[in-house]
């Protein structure tokens, strides 16, 4: 199964990228090609937007900007296996040379990991600092999180360190369309109680 | 103008009641009603400022304060076009014209078959890809006078296929 990621942030959304994707999808099947659409935010390429990004062996291919009616001429140019003739082809996207010469660091995961995969954001280091956070003897009353727009961590200071239980939740989905930037920062705001976990999101931007 | 009927006032008692907890629900609650029922109704002030006890002028004043809010029921479709200065430099007053001239409308204003709301905004947060304009809930970048035509017709289409 290749992944293949097409953005879902505002301008790629402004750009055609949910008819690309649905449209993709259904030239995949006709095709039989075995491909997994991510929908991932964007690399803030925007000129490029639609950017599709295909993993390869030596990393993502990136071809923008694509359009519903670029679907067929990808496929024939081999883009699944990362099929370098397109026009739209944008070579190797860590090479481009806007994105190669920047140190990205709030940024430095912004359109790589999947934001609706717990697992990719735990391969992506996530949770480092909460656990790191969980072993730390003193630990403050509140906590403002980082986290993937779906997943919010909420951590109750008020009971025993031995509890040690983390608590997720999925935020609605209305969120996960409008923002699916995981540098999103996400007000965690636990209200401590022993009998009703109760909490408060809010998008701080 | 639609009826505030007892559904409605209804609907708007029940948002009120559940929300009016909420620190600074003022703006929520306006959000509520506007998602529910598409604008404020005048005869929600009064349930709203009950609700918080505020004056109805505070509400009204919060009302006309922010353009988002409308107190007459909009058409089928809204559609924004963006005039901030990203869009301008871009070519949105041109846009704007032209919008305006298609769709036999102004700002504010809806068309006579109650098809299509026309609405400024001032920056949707995608000056990348200006001018943008916002169809319903949907932001569209790049827009030329020929996108903006087939974006509306498509509308149209679509308002027929539903007959
Ligand atoms: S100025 Fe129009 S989208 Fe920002
Ligand atoms: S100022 Fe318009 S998108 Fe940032």
């Amino acid at each position: 199964m290749v992944k293949v990621y097409i953005p879902r942030d505002t301008t790629a959304l402004a750009m055609g990228a949910e008819r690309l994707a649905a449209e993709m999808a259904v030239e995949a099947k006709n095709r039989g090609a075995d491909i997994e659409i991510v929908r991932n935010s964007s690399r803030g390429m925007f000129w490029l937007e639609p950017l599709v990004e295909v993993e390869t062996a030596n990393g993502r291919v990136a071809y923008g900007p694509v359009e519903a009616k670029d679907i067929d001429s990808l496929f024939d140019a081999d883009f699944v296996n990362g099929g370098l003739s397109h026009p739209l082809c944008q070579g190797l996207t860590e090479e481009i040379p806007y994105l190669k010469k920047q140190q990205r660091l709030t940024f430095a995961r912004a359109g790589i990991t999947d934001p609706v995969s717990l697992e990719d954001y735990q391969a992506h280091d996530g949770f480092k600092g909460l656990k790191k956070h969980w072993k730390c003897p003193v630990r403050p009353s509140l906590m403002k999180l980082k986290t993937p727009a779906c997943v919010a961590v909420v951590v109750l200071p008020s009971l025993p360190a031995s509890s040690g239980r983390l608590y997720t939740m999925r935020l609605h989905r209305v969120m996960l369309r409008r923002n699916t930037s995981f540098v999103t920062p996400t007000k965690v705001t636990p209200v401590p109680s022993l009998t009703v976990w109760s909490w408060k999101l809010t998008h701080s931007c | 103008m639609t009826a505030f009927n007892e559904q409605s006032r209804q609907q708007v008692c029940d948002i009120v009641e559940e929300m009016k907890d909420l620190p600074g629900a003022m703006l929520p609650i306006l959000h509520a009603i506007q998602d529910a029922q598409g604008y404020i109704h005048a005869d929600a002030v009064s349930i709203i400022a009950d609700g918080l006890a505020q004056s109805r002028a505070e509400v009204h004043g919060v009302i006309t304060f922010y353009h988002h809010f409308r107190t007459t029921p909009p058409g089928k479709h809204t559609i924004q076009v963006c005039r901030a200065e990203a869009c301008q430099s871009m070519g949105s007053r041109q846009l704007e014209a032209h919008v305006k001239e298609k769709l036999g409308i102004g700002f504010h204003q809806t068309s006579a078959d109650q098809q299509v709301s026309l609405e400024p905004v001032y920056c949707l947060g995608n000056c990348a890809c200006a001018p943008s304009i916002q169809v319903n809930d949907d932001v569209v970048g790049r827009v030329t006078p020929s996108k903006f035509d087939q974006l509306v017709d498509q509308l149209s289409t679509q308002a027929l296929e539903v007959k």
